[in-house]
């Protein structure tokens, strides 16, 4: 089986410093595989997700190589990439208030992708709207094309986004933090519709979180990223029951508040796994402007 | 320590039919030593609740007592005895703290006010209390000279709780202190918050939407659904034994890693 996305050896650096922020990182995605890539903040991952895409900053610098389809997308002109993005490569952002444009009614967004890509009659784009916004199981969807964004709560948000990415049957969806600026509730019923609409369109997807509990809910396999370089990738149960690197068993450990007695000390990453010297909180530039829509 | 009496608070005009209903006859004791949750979903009135404790916000019924006294909005001297000694946490420190102050100005800002240092009861140095509280938060003292902007999302939290505990607070209030932090960062600072619960003998009040972090932390808890308290009790055995059905969907709901 060929890969429906290879990524080999994709090096970033960012800025005239040249502050390398993604090491060598080696992965790929089968067609309709779940993947999930977790780490903390500032560990690349949303670099990975903007660089796969072709929507890094313009003071990055990339190399190796991200085939899809036979093609390296790193080499492909930004034209090419534009037709692929939104039709068979699509990104569901963390924060939708800010990848939703604020002036625009619901409605006309979510037709948008479909003018895109589609020469329909505004009656009929209309139509195929609604319907869309009554499959993503939003109540009153014919009025609810009508409202601006910020008339709508997180979770409502967060289903016209997954309801733009899903709609043109895409081949890989990037999902980067979906649930995460949303309460557990309506996280659970968020993350309930993704992994619906991923099988109705029988997509694969790159999941980026920083919670192994969500990630192990959604995905088949986990990659665990550390400073920009990929320290453990592997099926979701063998990375939870073994393993192997440190900083991955420090993860788990953090991720079980279920189990620890209360108000006892918990244990932290820090226990398993020593950095020499954290590089202070600079954070570079690209990944503070996640979710900001391009 | 509080009294919430039969507290209402709507939001909008009265009557009219977009007016939202935030919070409904709540009543709720906090006494001295308590460490008490709150949780339920967004538009639970949760944070309605804290406010009010915080003396942010006055209620449209019903009445809120600290140490006896009526909380009133218009009654410089009983906020100024409130600020002194009750201290709130917000989720996001990335805009609670001020980006164009440094953080040892932050962390000093309440000692300065003149209404809290009339009251008598905070510390009146404070070079010597910054060095003391950044400290206790496991913060370098040279963090003091540097902007919020320079730290990580954890470490920002911690300013938060330094300029908190900066007054020497009988309580503290905390909204949702971890919900903005990753994962592998929430464990480093909830043990911060135990550690100092129990060495400043703090009273506790935490809002959260996650049930296991209110059970780490709180002894007791209330659980908010449109306003009202539909469960409360001991943490423990709300958290192992839910009664109503919309706690058992808040517990349902939290990911959990498998076995």
């Amino acid at each position: 089986m060929t890969a429906l996305l290879a990524v080999d050896g994709l090096n970033v650096w960012f800025g005239r410093s040249r502050s390398h922020v993604l090491k060598s990182v080696t992965f790929a995605v089968q067609p309709g595989e779940r993947v999930g890539l977790i780490g903390e903040s500032g560990s690349g991952k949303s670099v990975t997700a903007l660089a796969l895409l072709g929507l890094l900053a313009e003071n990055a610098t990339t190399a190796g190589t991200v085939t899809y389809g036979g093609r390296n997308l790193l080499a492909l002109p930004e034209r090419e990439l534009a037709r692929l993005r939104g039709q068979e490569l699509t990104m569901v952002f963390q924060e939708p208030m800010t990848a939703l444009d604020p002036t625009m009614r619901v409605g006309r967004q979510v037709a948008e992708v479909i003018k895109l890509h589609d020469d329909a009659s505004g009656k009929e784009t209309r139509a195929r709207v609604v319907e869309r916004l009554g499959q993503v199981g939003l109540p009153d969807p014919a009025g609810l094309a009508e409202a601006f964004p910020h008339e709508l709560s997180g979770g409502q948000r967060q289903r016209v986004i997954l309801a733009m990415a899903l709609m043109n049957r895409p081949r890989l969806v990037i999902c980067d933090e979906p649930t995460t600026a949303l309460d557990v509730t309506v996280q659970a019923q968020v993350l309930a519709l993704l992994d619906h609409e991923l099988t109705a369109a029988g997509a694969a997807t790159l999941f980026i979180s920083h919670d192994l509990a969500v990630v192990a809910q959604v995905c088949q396999r986990v990659m665990v990223m550390l400073d920009g370089e990929i320290v453990e990738q592997g099926p979701v149960g063998d990375v939870l029951s073994h393993p192997a690197h440190p900083y991955t068993q420090g993860l788990i450990a953090t991720a079980r508040l279920d189990r620890a007695v209360p108000g006892s000390h918990l244990p932290t990453v820090d226990d398993f796994y020593a950095r020499a010297s954290r590089p202070a909180a600079k954070v570079p530039a690209a990944v503070e402007m996640r979710g900001v829509a391009r | 320590m509080f009294e919430v009496d039969h507290v209402t608070r709507t939001f909008g005009r009265r009557k009219s039919e977009t007016a939202v209903q935030a919070l409904d006859d709540v009543t709720l004791d906090i006494k001295s030593g308590d460490r008490l949750g709150i949780v339920g979903e967004s538009g639970s009135g949760k944070t309605t609740l804290v406010r009010l404790l915080a003396g942010l916000d006055s209620p449209t019924a019903g009445e809120v007592r600290f140490q006896g006294a009526r909380l009133d909005r218009r009654d410089p001297h009983t906020l100024a005895r409130l600020r002194a000694s009750v201290q709130m946490v917000f989720q996001d420190p990335r805009s609670s703290l001020d980006p164009r102050m440094k953080v040892g100005q932050i962390v000093t800002e309440p000692l300065r006010s003149r209404r809290l240092r009339q009251t008598g009861a905070i510390p009146t140095d404070p070079k010597t209390r910054l060095a003391e509280v950044l400290d206790q938060v496991g913060l370098p003292a040279a963090a003091a000279a540097l902007y919020p902007h320079e730290f990580s999302g954890g470490q920002r939290q911690r300013i938060a709780i330094a300029r908190a505990l900066a007054p020497n607070p009988d309580i503290l209030l905390a909204d949702e202190p971890v919900s903005a932090l990753d994962v592998s960062v929430r464990a480093q600072v909830l043990n911060l918050i135990t550690d100092l619960v129990t060495t400043m003998h703090l009273t506790l009040v935490l809002v959260s939407h996650d049930l296991a972090v209110i059970r780490h932390l709180c002894d007791q808890v209330v659980v908010l659904q449109h306003g009202r308290i539909v469960e409360q009790g001991s943490a423990d055995a709300v958290y192992s034994h839910p009664q109503a059905a919309y706690t058992k969907s808040l517990l349902a709901a939290v990911p959990r890693l498998p076995d």
